[in-house]
């Protein structure tokens, strides 16, 4: 499997070295565009529990909406009959805790290395709109990872539980 | 607001300046219904808009190319497409994206409509 990270800091893939065991709070819902609200509302709940202030749920909506977006759009190519993996928890990493979501599919492989901010530009014909929700994903949490391969994508993304 | 009010909806306001107002999450369920509302805009040869973002609690991505897209096409056609009264939400996301920097972005409409219309803004 190959590894990404996405988000701010220098730590290695997979911060702390280890693989989070995200069981606390599972959820599974078909890979469709409907799908979408039902998930931000199974996460924000938990993050909710886990004390998230609401400009921090915010964030994390947006970034929940992208990364499922992505997910019906690019990893399987449009709406069908597969599934979208949702597990929340809170964990602490290197003394600081966090809210974590993990997003798997079994879509085509993902590198969001290969997309660039977007720069914006008051020339009509030279800015560049793609890859928006990868940046979306990457301003709005603390950090995020991705994991691809032939099991399918994995993507976790951290929001810190206290600013 | 009841339930019933159309989500997007589109009115004339002066000198060829049109007004598109939003309701709501622009998410992927109301994005469409916006990109259909600007593309008939476009097609009707109405090229100096104002988005009204007054009722737009929320803006992904989706949303936002669809803007991008409408601004483009209109500049093409030597006109414009401003926003107004974005709630702080929905600006900080533009702001994610640098897109404050893109849009001409007023507080309030008539500062839109004047700014469309090279004139002065009303004091």
């Amino acid at each position: 499997m190959a590894r990404c990270r996405g988000g701010a800091g220098s730590t290695p893939a997979f911060f702390g070295g280890t693989r989070f065991k995200l069981d606390e709070q599972r959820f599974v819902a078909p890979a469709r565009f409907a799908s979408i609200a039902d998930i931000e509302e199974f996460v924000l709940r938990a993050a909710r529990l886990a004390g998230l202030d609401e400009e921090a749920l915010f964030h994390v909506e947006l970034a929940v909406d992208e990364a499922c977006t992505n997910i019906v759009e690019h990893a399987y190519g449009g709406e069908g009959n597969d599934q979208i993996e949702v597990a929340c928890g809170t964990r602490v990493v290197e003394g600081t805790g966090y809210f974590i979501v993990r997003l798997r599919d079994q879509g085509k492989p993902f590198d969001p290395d290969v997309i660039l901010p977007p720069r914006p530009t008051s020339n009509v014909e030279a800015l560049q709109v793609g890859g928006l929700g990868i940046h979306f994903m990457r301003k709005s949490m603390d950090r995020i990872e991705f994991q691809f391969g032939e099991g399918g994508n994995e993507l976790v993304m951290y929001k810190r539980l206290i600013r | 607001m009841n339930d019933t009010a159309p989500v997007v909806w589109t009115a004339p306001l002066r000198d060829e300046v049109w007004s598109v107002g939003v309701r709501g999450r622009l998410d992927h369920n109301a994005v469409p219904q916006l990109e259909s509302a600007l593309r008939e805009l476009a097609a009707a040869g109405h090229v100096r808009l104002m988005v009204d973002m007054e009722l737009v609690s929320y803006i992904n991505s989706g949303g936002l190319r669809v803007l991008i897209s409408a601004w483009r096409a209109a500049r093409r056609e030597g006109g414009d497409l401003q926003l107004c009264r974005l709630n702080p939400r929905v600006n900080d996301i533009f702001r994610m994206a640098g897109f404050d920097q893109v849009f001409r972005i007023h507080d309030l409409p008539s500062d839109a409509v004047c700014a469309l219309l090279n004139e002065p803004a009303v004091p």
